[in-house]
């Protein structure tokens, strides 16, 4: 029999996990498989947003769960929820990895399944939607760290705004206020390129 | 569907977005703040443009390689990288990725696990017995008599009198003294302190030191000497001490002076742990001189001290029980090829060959220990003479493969498996057990 389950929107849905991660614990390696599936996506997005590279994202996704790994063991539910955990490990990989070996170079160009994404079959409109997607992206390495790490952890790691909060050890306020900053610094860094955002605006 | 908001449009931008993940159309939750949907519509939009941007997940390849490799790391699926014949190249990236682990490991425990606990020090003799190594307490002279007869120019008849109560003195603090007669009078001096705390009276932190001192250096004493009933002894009046120090401690605040009686006690502890393993344990490998113990499945296991260990051909291993191991309380069994050798416990499962079976034809055998799934689980290639280990998840290289044969530290090892002293314990004496003779294939 095959667990799974998604990481939790909100407190009541937290029992499936909680139970996951304490099979986790106790050596459970169907459970500990169950933890990688459901959050190899969320931690991959982070580590890519963060250092632009596919190879680095790949190597540092893999790394951070081995450091999850080895931190199971102490890992406390009730100071911590785990997605807020398992993406402050991320944090630290990210920082350690740069640290020790640098940016091997940035990828900017976005795959054909997200370009798809979109349900939209006009090729010129697909690509201008592409290059605005990946403008964006670039926009994001602009920002101050505090607001890019938040910006990054809410929207491609997807979490809550409490779960970022307890990653970054911020009050959610401030979380809020981070991505609000951020959206608007965005949206100065766009608008050359993008005045319907102005106009919109406006 | 509207209404009239004041809040802040952080909060307004965080409530479209979860009405948008309940399914509402990007329209309608705008809809819902008509008065801040100027504001709030390219706050919006641009959320679920980043969502768009950030999207690209893992590659199906990369997710279920990496996926493998973490469950590998996680005790799963062993088998399939050593115990059949895996790619070359598999098992090149296999060992790197398991060294790099295994190091990454390390340098964190090293950096995050407190200094090692007890459990450990009790397993690793080499270095307990430095520790042990008694520095004898520098001799204070009787100073004071000599004093005493300077200032007072004391006839000679006072001062032969007075340096013969002084040396009296000294021989009766300081000198030599029996185990038995320094346990007894530190037995009635713990006592007494205890009565004092008893009766509600205080006791000064240096005579806790004092006591915890010469315990220290009781235990010490016994490391040097013959097996003595103290030592059976010792550990209750280390722990009545312990008791002492957690009175005096809860209730005052912080005393450095404590903490050093505490350190004094480990020592105690470690010393007695050291002289416990040296009066119980055989040296690895070294045949016994039982030779009436027969129950073992190989005549090698009960050698006479002149008989020569059983050869081993070449691609096959001889498993012997060592029924006079009894490490940690444990049995134990020898795996040993032509050219290498190692114990483990017997409980453990070798995954090659049958149940019973005392000779295995193999280059490398896995050795299971007893949980289902198993917790530990060694790999030894017998032709290289590299041996792997996964605790707890944990890869380990015991030994590498390579010509010098290098084994893991003891300081990796505890880093490695930090606080799980029972298999840090177990491991170590696997470790300790590791010979090779003779050339190994490269």
């Amino acid at each position: 029999m095959t667990r799974a389950f998604s990481p939790p929107e909100s407190g009541s849905d937290w029992e499936p996990q909680r139970q996951i991660i304490e099979a986790a614990q106790s050596g459970d390696l169907e459970a500990v498989g169950s933890l990688y599936d459901a959050h190899i996506n969320q931690v991959y997005r982070y580590a890519l947003a963060r250092l632009g590279n596919v190879q680095d994202a790949e190597d540092v996704a893999e790394e951070i769960f081995h450091k999850m790994l080895s931190g199971l063991p102490s890992y406390q539910w009730r100071k911590v929820p785990f997605a807020a955990w398992l993406m402050r490990i991320s944090h630290n990989e990210v920082i350690t990895f740069v640290r020790r070996k640098g940016r091997r170079g940035i990828d900017t160009e976005l795959p054909d399944d997200i370009i798809d994404r979109g349900n939209n079959i006009d090729p010129a409109e697909t690509t201008e939607r592409t290059m605005a997607l990946e403008d964006l992206r670039r926009a994001v390495k602009l920002l101050p760290e505090a607001q890019r790490e938040v910006i990054i952890l809410r929207f491609a790691s997807g979490l809550s705004v409490a779960d970022t909060a307890r990653a970054l050890s911020k009050n959610e306020n401030n979380v809020k206020v981070l991505q609000h900053k951020g959206m608007q610094r965005l949206q100065v860094l766009m608008q050359p390129k993008y005045p319907e955002l102005a106009q919109r605006q406006a | 569907m509207s209404r009239i908001s004041r809040k802040p449009i952080e909060t307004l931008l965080e409530e479209c977005l979860q009405a948008y993940d309940a399914g509402l159309a990007p329209e309608e939750c705008l809809e819902a703040f008509p008065s801040a949907r100027a504001e709030l519509e390219p706050l919006f939009r641009q959320a679920l443009s980043l969502r768009v941007a950030y999207a690209q997940a893992p590659s199906d390849d990369f997710k279920r390689e990496a996926r493998e490799r973490f469950l590998f790391a996680a005790g799963r699926d062993v088998s399939a990288a050593f115990a059949g014949e895996p790619e070359a190249e598999f098992k090149l990236d296999a060992r790197r990725r398991l060294i790099y682990a295994a190091g990454a490991a390390a340098q964190d425990a090293l950096r995050d696990v407190p200094p090692p606990r007890l459990p450990f020090w009790i397993n690793a003799r080499r270095r307990l017995l430095e520790a042990a190594t008694v520095t004898p307490m520098p001799s204070r002279a009787p100073a004071f008599a000599i004093g005493l007869s300077l200032r007072t120019g004391l006839s000679a008849a006072v001062v032969v009198l007075a340096l013969t109560i002084a040396g009296l003195t000294y021989i009766g603090t300081n000198g030599p003294r029996s185990v038995d007669a320094e346990y007894n009078a530190l037995n009635a001096q713990i006592q007494d302190v205890q009565d004092q705390l008893d009766n509600g009276q205080q006791v000064k932190s240096e005579v806790i030191v004092d006591l915890s001192r010469r315990t220290s250096e009781l235990a010490a004493k016994l490391t040097e000497t013959e097996s003595s009933p103290i030592a059976a002894k010792l550990p209750e009046l280390i722990d009545r001490q312990r008791d002492v120090v957690a009175i005096v401690s809860s209730s005052g605040p912080l005393d450095p002076a404590l903490e050093q009686a505490t350190k004094q006690l480990n020592e105690a502890d470690i010393r007695l742990a050291a002289t416990r393993l040296d009066q119980e344990t055989p040296v690895p490998g070294e045949p016994t001189e039982d030779a009436s113990a027969t129950e073992g499945p190989s005549a090698s296991a009960t050698l006479a001290p002149t008989a020569r260990p059983q050869p081993v051909a070449k691609g096959q291993v001889l498993l012997t029980a060592l029924t006079n191991d009894k490490t940690l309380g444990l049995e134990w069994t020898e795996a040993r090829s032509s050219n290498l050798r190692l114990v483990f416990p017997s409980a453990w499962k070798v995954t090659r060959g049958e149940p019973g079976e005392t000779v295995i034809t193999a280059t490398s055998i896995r050795i299971d220990s007893p949980e289902s799934p198993p917790r530990t689980i060694i790999l030894v290639d017998m032709k290289t003479g590299e041996i792997i280990a996964l605790v707890n998840g944990h890869p380990l290289i015991l030994r590498d493969g390579e010509a010098d044969g290098k084994k893991i530290s003891a300081d990796d090892l505890i880093a490695a498996l930090g606080e799980d002293a029972t298999d840090t314990i177990t491991m170590f004496h696997i470790v300790e057990s590791i010979t090779v003779s003779g050339e190994l294939a490269p």
